[in-house]
């Protein structure tokens, strides 16, 4: 089984995180798309590399009688706290004209909801740690898909290639798959990190403090640039002595109004960098092409589900009910040859009425043939490929079968599955039927039968006459 | 109205940001006006038990006048080791009447604090600066220079 490992890795994944993963990506959706639509609003300032920080003070006490914080926003919204003529106010602000853009309102209620739902579910804490916990899963979904993708597509080199896939669902997730895989790992991990993060798994308030005395370094405003700098809180009161608090992106530096002398710098540790960079990434707050991706990515998510979903339902369900496929154990071990998988869905069949009855059973292929330590019983089911031939999963039987003797005698019964419009009906279940009537210890159990068309009703016929065999034997 | 300045500090505690409300009560603890509120995600004050008590029993958030005082600009709370200067606004009427400013504080799965700071609401006392008994350091006031 460890040919469906990935596969069956890959859907368990998807089936326990699907719920959570469409909730985060319908609400990524609409924060992405809000993202990008803030950032076409004149508030965003572009160019913040290029405009310095004394630049903007300047320019601020045209506009203010007092200031109390300009904060930088990840939005690239320069906010002013003061006092102008009309009183207190909080405004988006021109950093260069220190000119009022608007008034700051609070994010609507939508947008509260959204983020909200996004993080935590409005489950807290808990729901914090759940969708953690699915960014994680997400994570692996993107590898365990990496790997699936490498083995559809054959190889690394090919991932831009071709590949054969006519049924739609597929093409979709596999074309998916190869522009996606990297945008959505790199929104799991780093929404991950974020999760982990506000867990505090990390110490980032451990930082590397210094102090200095008035005078002994300066801060130069002139070269300091908005792009640089998250909030700058000004002097409380009017005293020479009292000081400036600067936080820039890396570092919290406290100075002296007046002649700018450094008093303390906190340098912030690596995990707060980190931080700022999952921040950055997950949320494409400042950059719209990152917003634009994210949207993207996170509608791409909802597709991968859906069409995830479409596939699964057939193969993947049945990798992981066979998972208690035990060959070593079986005492009964069928033996299947299929071309097209109809004979499949009668050994599915087969082994689901088995199971009822209390045998040890298990399944293979043809072609896997080999010693079975336990088997009492062999049941074949086999169709014919064209003329008598043996369908693919079955066409090195006859080499195997001289190759490998089995411990135990054995009961063994043959079921072909054919068409009498053709001239050799069940030709290569016949050719079985004869190999293993000669072979020593080998008694036969039920007698060779067959079946026309895939009908039904044949096949209900002979199963509850080797049912009867069975309890009786 | 009087404007009042006030810096305010956060103790260097982990966790997450601040749910922060200040309220103006009398000597019977009961509140006469919210003049303050930090954490624009209204879904969380009912963090701060005793000041929810009051915003739904006088159904505040019906009230045109309470959301301006919900400060939600550069993140919605207030975080360890913080610095914020608030302006406060405080009618005439209720100062300097034997009644109380309350800091109250509360923090997800941290605590919460009814009582982080209470101070009374004259000239005298609002001269000093003030320790918290929880999430906040230290409060300092000002009256702005007119």
């Amino acid at each position: 089984m460890i040919k469906g490992i990935w596969r069956s890795t890959h859907f368990l994944l998807a089936i326990s995180v699907s719920i959570f993963l469409i909730i985060a990506s319908v609400t990524g959706t609409y924060l992405g798309i809000e993202a990008f639509v803030d950032q076409s609003k004149q508030e965003a300032i572009s160019g913040l590399d290029k405009i310095s920080l004394k630049n903007t003070m300047h320019a601020l006490q045209n506009n203010f009688e007092e200031v109390y914080k300009i904060s930088v926003t990840e939005k690239n919204f320069v906010v002013v706290q003061g006092v102008t003529s009309k009183g207190f106010e909080t405004v988006y602000v021109n950093p260069e004209t220190g000119e009022k853009i608007d008034n700051v309102k609070p994010r609507s209620s939508l947008s509260n909801f959204m983020k909200n739902l996004h993080r935590s579910l409005f489950l807290k804490k808990s729901g914090r740690f759940l969708m953690g916990f699915i960014s994680f899963l997400t994570v692996l979904l993107a590898l365990t898909g990496f790997i699936l993708l490498l083995k559809k597509i054959g190889g690394l080199t090919k991932i831009f290639g071709p590949f054969k896939e006519s049924q739609f669902f597929r093409k979709l997730h596999v074309e998916l798959g190869r522009w996606f895989l990297i945008p959505v790992f790199i929104t799991a991990i780093s929404g991950f990190y974020l999760t982990t993060e506000r867990l505090y798994v990390f110490d980032y308030n451990k930082s590397i403090k210094h102090e200095y005395k008035a005078g002994e370094r300066y801060i130069d405003l002139d070269d300091l640039f908005l792009n640089k700098v998250q909030n700058v809180i000004y002097p409380f009161s009017s005293s020479i002595n009292d000081t400036f608090k600067i936080q820039l992106l890396n570092r919290t530096i406290i100075f002296q109004r007046g002649d700018n002398s450094i008093l303390t710098e906190d340098i912030h540790s690596v995990p707060y960098l980190i931080k700022a960079w999952a921040y950055w990434i997950h949320t494409g707050e400042s950059n719209m092409f990152i917003a634009f991706l994210l949207t993207i990515t996170a509608i791409s998510l909802l597709f991968f589900i859906f069409s995830g979903l479409f596939i699964t339902s057939r193969t993947s369900w049945a990798l992981l009910k066979f998972s208690k496929n035990n060959l070593n154990e079986a005492k009964v071990i069928i033996l299947y040859g299929s071309e097209t998988g109809n004979t499949y869905q009668f050994v599915k069949r087969l082994l689901k009425k088995l199971k009822k009855e209390n045998n040890k059973v298990a399944f293979c292929s043809l072609n896997n043939y080999k010693i079975f330590p336990n088997a009492e019983k062999i049941i074949v089911m086999t169709s014919t490929y064209g003329d008598g031939e043996a369908p693919s999963n079955a066409n090195r039987f006859e080499l195997q079968f001289q190759k490998y003797k089995q411990l135990k005698s054995i009961n063994y019964t043959v079921l072909g599955f054919g068409s009498k419009s053709y001239p050799k009906f069940c030709g290569f279940a016949e050719v079985i039927n004869s190999l293993l009537s000669k072979e020593k210890g080998y008694s036969e159990l039920y007698p060779f039968f067959k079946i026309n068309n895939q009908d039904l009703n044949e096949y209900l016929y002979w199963e509850k006459r080797l049912i009867k065999r069975f309890n009786s034997s | 109205m009087i404007s009042l300045k006030c810096m305010v500090e956060m103790t260097d505690y982990r966790g997450e940001g601040a749910y922060f409300s200040i309220s103006i009560i009398d000597n019977e603890e009961i509140y006469l006006k919210t003049i303050y509120v930090l954490g624009s995600d209204k879904t969380w004050f009912s963090e701060m038990k005793s000041f929810w008590k009051h915003l739904k029993a006088n159904n505040l958030f019906l009230d045109d006048d309470f959301y301006p005082l919900i400060e939600g600009v550069s993140g919605p709370t207030i975080s360890g080791g913080e610095t914020r200067i608030l302006q406060l606004e405080i009618p005439k009427l209720l100062y300097d009447n034997a009644n109380y400013l309350r800091f109250e504080t509360a923090v997800e799965d941290k605590g919460y604090y009814p009582d982080d700071i209470n101070v009374a609401l004259n000239e005298e006392s609002l001269k000093k600066s003030y320790e918290g008994n929880g999430f906040i350091l230290n409060i300092k006031f000002i009256f702005p220079e007119k």
